[in-house]
C-alpha cells in the first residue's frame, strides 16, 4: 500500500473521528451557551440513542426507523434530565449543577446496566455487506465516509436553524446577554428546552456513529466521549457552537496524529493524552482557538 | 387615566434595602423622569417595574392590572418594554437580529418587517449597518440599536434607564428628540436620567430620588426652579 | 464565643473511643472490622476533600488520584521483596529489596503525594471553576493510565496482591482522627478564613491582600497528603491495589458523602460518612440476596440529587458540633441537661 493510499486512509479516519467528536460537543456547548451548564452525562444520551437504536432494530423495526426512534428517545431522555435534575437548580453555583451532572451519570449508567446488563453488545445496525470502497488501492471504508456526510448534513441544518429561525436566534440571544433576553420577552423556558432537546438528539446521532465505528456498545460508553468533547469545546472555544465544531474536528486529527506515531506498546495511553492537551491549552490558550479574551458571558 | 401606578415599592438586596417605599405614578402620554444621584434606586425602580427584580412589598399597577411578582416574559406581553443602563444589546447578534429580538413575541411578520423600517427611519445611522455585528457598533450607534429594539415591541409604555449615559451631546440631542417624537405618536414614557437638564426639558413630570426614596416630585417647570434641584442637579 | 477548650470533654470521648477501638479491633469478627476501618479511611477521604472543595470552594475530581499513589508506594514498599523481584522487574534493584512496615511506607507515600501535588497544583490550581474540575480529572485519568500501563513498576491492569496487612483499627482511627484535627485546627486558624474568602469570591479576596495562589496551593496539598495516607492504609488493609480501585466510583462516593454531609463543616463529613457506610454496606448484602447489582449506585445518587435540590447545604451546612450545641441538643431531646443562660 503505497504512502499515499496511506495517508488518505488516515484523513478520512480523522474526518469521522472528528465528526462524532463535533456532534457530541455541538450539544456540550450548546447547552452550556444558553443553560450555562456543564452536563457530563451528556455522554449517556449518546449510549441511550445507541441503545435504543440497538433494541428497535432487534425488535424488528426497519432500520431507518430503528435510527430516529433512538435518536429522539436521546432526545426524550435529554428533556427528562433537564426538567428533573436541572432545572429545580437552575440559578445555583456552576459547582452544583456540575455535581450534580455526575450523580445523573451514575443514574443513567447504572440504570443501563440493570436494564441491559454490563456486557458489551454488538451493534452491526450500519454493517455494509463490504465494508469498503476500493479506490485504485485506496480502501475507504464506508461507514467513515457515512458519518462524515451525514455530520455535514446536520450540521447545514443546525446553520440554518440558528441564522434564519427565531427559536435558533432566540438561542443565541440567551446565550448572549440573559438579562436582555428576558427583557426583550423571550420565553427562557422555551428556549433552553430546545437547546437541552437539540444538543440531546446530536447526542443520540453521535451515538449511533460510535458505535457503528466501534462495532459494539456497553453502558459506560458514554464516558470517555464526553470529557473529550469537553475538551474538544476547550480547543475551539468553549461555548459557541463554530467553537464545538471546530474544536471536535481538531481533536479527532490530533487523535489519530498521536496515535500514528505513538509506538504501539505505549497505545493505552492515548486516552491520557487528551487531558494532557486539555492542560496545555489551558494554559496557554484558554479562550480556545475562536475565542477572543475577554468574552465573558453577561448574566 | 394612570397608566402606572406604582405604590410603597421596597427592595432589598440581601440586607441593604435600595428602595425605601417609593409611590409614584405615570398618566397616558406623558414623558414621566426620574432623576438622582448614583445609587439613588432609578434602576432598582425600573428593573422591577420590569419584573427582574422581586420587591419585598409594595405594588406596581399597570392598566389597574398588578404585576408586582409577574415574571419579564408576562410584563413585555402586556406591553412595557424597557431599555436598560448599559444599553446590553446581543453583541454577537447583527442589528438586524437584535431587532427580530425585540418583536420576539409578536406574531404579525409582515408588521415586524414593517416596524423595522419604522425604526431606521427614527434613527438612520444604523440603516447600513443591519448586518453588522452589535458588538463593533460604536456607543451611540448601540443606544440607538437598544432603543430601537425596545420599540420593536411597540410598546405603549417604555422604560428608558439613562439613554444618555456616555454619549456625546449630539447624540444625546438627538435620542431626545426621538423620545419627544414617541410622546407625542402616543407612547408613554418612564425616562431615568442622570442628566436631569435635558430629562426636565422633555418631560412633562418628575421625580427626584435619593438613596430609595422619593425626595420631591412636580411638574417638570417646578422641579426645574426648585432650589434643591438647581443646586444638587443643574449646577445652579 | 469564649473559646474555653473543653478539655474534659474531649479526654472522655477520646477515651471512650480508645475502649471502643479496643474492644471492636479484638473481638468482633473480620467483616465487621474492614467495615470499621473502611469508615475510618472514607472518613480521611472526606474530611480531606472537605478541606478542599467545601472550605476552600476547589471542585476537584482528581484527588482520588493521591490516593492511588499512597496506595501504590505502600504496596510497593510493604510487598515481600521475592514477590517485588518476580512481579515488579521494572523497579531498580533497591527498591526491590526494600520491604518496609506501614508508617513508614504511609509517611513516603505521604511525602510523594505531597511533591506530585505543589508540581500539579501550580499548573492547575490557577484556572477556574469547571476547567479545574475537569483538569483534576485529567489527572485522575491519567494516574489511572499509567498504573495500567507502567507495567514494570506497578504490575498494570492485574494490580499487586497479597499485600502485608497492616492496617488495623487503631491505625485507621488514628489517622482519622490526626486528619480531623489538623484541618480542624487549618479552617479555624487565619489560613481557614482566607480559605473562604477565596471560595465566596476570589478576586475581592485578592483585593484585600489574601494570596489566593498561596492558600490553594496549601488547601490542594495537604488534602494530597492525608488522601495519600488513607490511600496506604486502604492497601494494607484490602491487600490489593489495582488501577480500577481509584477511579470515579470513589471518587463520585466520597463526593456525595462530602455534599450530603455539608461542604464547609466537618462535623458533617464524619457523620455523613458513618452513616453511608453503614448504608453501604447494607444495601450491598441486600443486593447479593437478590442478586440485582448497581442499586447502592442509584439510591446514592438520588439521595445526592434530592440533598442539593431541597437542601444544598446539606445536613449540617456549615456548622459543627461544639459543647454548646451538645448540652442544647441532650436538653432538647433527651430532656435534661443545666438551663444555660
Amino acid at each position: 500500500m503505497s504512502y499515499a493510499s496511506y495517508l488518505i486512509q488516515q484523513f478520512v479516519n480523522a474526518l469521522s473521528l472528528g465528526s462524532i467528536y463535533a456532534l457530541v460537543t455541538i450539544g456540550l456547548a450548546m447547552v452550556f451557551s444558553v443553560l450555562r451548564l456543564i452536563n457530563f452525562a451528556h455522554g449517556d444520551l449518546m449510549m441511550v440513542g445507541a441503545y435504543g437504536i440497538l433494541m428497535l432494530w432487534k425488535a424488528g423495526a426497519p432500520f431507518w426507523l430503528a435510527i430516529v426512534g433512538g435518536v429522539v428517545a436521546s432526545g426524550i431522555m435529554g428533556l427528562i434530565m433537564e426538567r428533573f435534575a436541572y432545572r429545580p437548580l437552575r440559578g445555583a453555583a456552576d459547582m452544583t449543577t456540575l455535581l450534580t451532572s455526575f450523580a445523573v451519570v451514575v443514574l443513567l449508567e447504572n440504570g443501563a446496566i440493570l436494564v441491559f446488563g454490563p456486557n458489551t453488545r454488538p451493534f452491526s445496525i450500519l454493517r455494509f455487506s463490504v465494508p469498503t470502497y476500493n479506490l485504485s488501492g485506496t480502501l475507504i471504508s464506508k461507514i467513515d465516509l457515512v458519518t462524515v456526510i451525514l455530520t455535514l448534513c446536520t450540521l447545514l441544518i443546525l446553520a440554518l436553524f440558528i441564522k434564519r429561525t427565531k427559536l435558533g436566534i432566540s438561542m443565541r440571544a440567551v446565550a448572549d446577554d440573559l438579562t436582555a433576553s428576558r427583557l426583550v420577552g423571550i420565553k427562557l423556558n422555551r428556549v433552553m428546552v430546545t437547546a437541552f432537546f437539540i444538543g440531546s438528539l446530536f447526542a443520540g446521532v453521535a451515538g449511533l456513529f460510535w458505535g457503528a465505528r466501534a462495532g459494539k456498545i456497553d453502558p459506560l460508553m458514554g464516558f470517555i466521549p464526553v470529557v473529550k468533547a469537553f475538551v474538544a469545546a476547550v480547543i475551539g472555544g468553549f461555548g459557541s457552537i463554530a467553537g464545538a465544531v471546530l474544536g471536535g474536528y481538531v481533536l479527532g486529527f490530533a487523535e489519530v496524529l498521536f496515535a500514528g506515531f505513538l509506538p504501539p506498546n505505549y497505545s493505552g495511553y492515548r486516552d491520557a493524552f487528551v487531558f494532557v492537551l486539555l492542560i496545555l491549552i489551558l494554559l496557554v490558550r484558554p479562550q480556545g482557538i475562536l475565542g477572543s479574551r475577554t468574552r465573558e458571558r453577561r448574566i | 387615566m394612570r397608566v402606572l401606578q406604582v405604590k410603597d415599592l421596597e427592595v432589598y438586596y440581601g440586607h441593604i434595602q435600595a428602595l425605601k417605599g417609593v409611590t409614584f405614578h405615570i398618566k397616558k402620554g406623558e414623558i414621566v423622569s426620574v432623576i438622582g444621584s448614583n445609587g439613588a434606586g432609578k434602576s432598582t425602580t425600573l428593573m422591577s417595574i420590569a419584573g427582574l427584580i422581586r420587591p419585598s412589598s409594595g405594588s406596581i399597577a399597570y392598566l389597574e392590572k398588578d404585576l408586582t411578582t409577574l415574571d419579564p416574559y408576562t410584563i413585555v406581553r402586556s406591553g412595557i418594554s424597557m431599555c436598560p443602563e448599559g444599553r446590553r444589546i446581543f453583541s454577537n447578534l447583527t442589528v438586524r437580529e437584535n431587532l427580530i429580538m425585540g418583536a420576539v413575541q409578536r406574531k404579525d411578520k409582515k408588521g415586524v418587517l414593517k416596524d423595522i423600517d419604522w425604526v431606521l427611519s427614527l434613527f438612520p445611522a444604523l440603516k447600513d449597518r443591519l448586518g453588522q455585528i452589535g458588538g463593533t457598533l460604536s456607543g451611540g450607534e448601540q443606544q440607538m440599536l437598544a432603543i430601537s429594539r425596545a420599540l420593536m415591541n411597540r410598546p405603549p409604555l417604555l422604560l428608558l434607564d439613562e439613554p444618555s449615559l456616555g454619549l456625546a451631546p449630539f447624540l444625546v440631542k438627538k435620542i431626545f428628540e426621538v423620545i419627544v417624537n414617541l410622546k407625542n405618536s402616543g407612547t408613554t414614557i418612564l425616562l431615568v436620567e442622570q442628566n436631569a437638564k435635558q430629562a426636565l426639558d422633555i418631560a412633562d413630570r418628575g421625580y427626584v430620588m435619593e438613596t430609595g426614596y422619593i425626595s420631591l416630585e412636580g411638574t417638570s417647570d417646578y422641579l426645574k426652579h426648585h432650589k434643591k434641584v438647581q443646586a444638587a442637579y443643574l449646577g445652579g | 464565643m469564649t473559646g474555653k477548650k473543653p478539655f474534659g470533654l474531649i479526654i472522655l470521648s477520646l477515651a471512650v473511643l480508645g475502649i471502643i477501638v479496643f474492644f471492636v479491633n479484638t473481638f468482633a469478627n473480620s467483616y465487621i472490622k474492614r467495615v470499621a476501618n473502611l469508615m475510618m479511611i472514607y472518613i480521611i477521604l472526606a474530611v480531606s476533600l472537605n478541606l478542599l472543595t467545601g472550605f476552600t470552594g476547589i471542585v476537584s475530581l482528581g484527588q482520588i488520584g493521591f490516593m492511588s499513589i499512597g496506595a501504590y508506594t505502600s504496596a510497593i514498599l510493604t510487598l515481600s521483596p521475592r514477590l517485588k523481584h518476580r512481579w515488579l522487574i521494572g523497579l531498580p534493584e533497591w527498591l526491590q529489596s526494600v520491604h518496609m512496615h506501614l508508617f513508614p511506607a504511609m509517611l513516603i507515600g505521604g511525602i510523594l503525594s505531597v511533591i506530585i501535588a505543589l508540581g500539579v497544583g501550580y499548573v492547575i490550581l490557577r484556572l477556574r471553576g469547571v476547567y479545574i474540575a475537569v483538569a483534576t480529572l485529567g489527572f485522575l485519568v491519567i494516574v489511572k493510565v499509567m498504573a495500567e500501563n507502567w507495567i514494570g513498576v506497578t504490575r498494570g491492569g492485574r494490580g499487586i496482591s497479597t499485600l502485608p496487612g497492616y492496617t488495623n483499627l487503631w491505625w485507621t482511627t488514628g489517622a482519622a482522627l490526626i486528619t480531623i484535627y489538623v484541618v480542624w485546627r487549618l479552617v479555624k486558624s487565619p489560613y481557614g478564613r482566607k480559605m473562604t474568602a477565596i471560595r465566596e469570591h476570589d478576586l475581592a479576596a485578592q483585593s484585600v491582600g489574601v494570596h489566593a495562589p498561596k492558600i490553594r496551593l496549601l488547601s490542594f496539598t495537604v488534602s494530597a497528603f492525608f488522601t495519600s495516607i488513607a490511600g496506604s492504609l486502604w492497601a494494607n488493609l484490602i491487600g490489593v491495589v489495582s488501577p480500577g480501585s481509584f477511579y470515579l466510583w470513589l471518587t463520585l462516593l466520597i463526593i456525595i458523602m462530602m455534599v450530603v454531609g455539608g461542604m464547609g463543616s466537618i462535623t458533617g463529613s464524619v457523620v455523613s460518612t458513618i452513616g453511608f457506610t453503614i448504608l453501604l454496606e447494607w444495601l450491598r448484602n441486600f443486593e447479593s440476596r437478590v442478586a440485582v447489582y448497581g442499586i447502592h449506585y442509584i439510591l446514592f445518587a438520588l439521595i445526592f440529587m434530592l440533598i442539593i435540590i431541597f437542601r444544598p447545604q446539606g445536613l449540617f451546612g456549615t456548622r459543627e458540633i461544639s459543647r454548646e450545641k451538645l448540652s442544647e441538643f441532650m436538653r432538647r431531646f433527651l430532656g435534661r441537661g443545666k438551663i444555660r443562660t
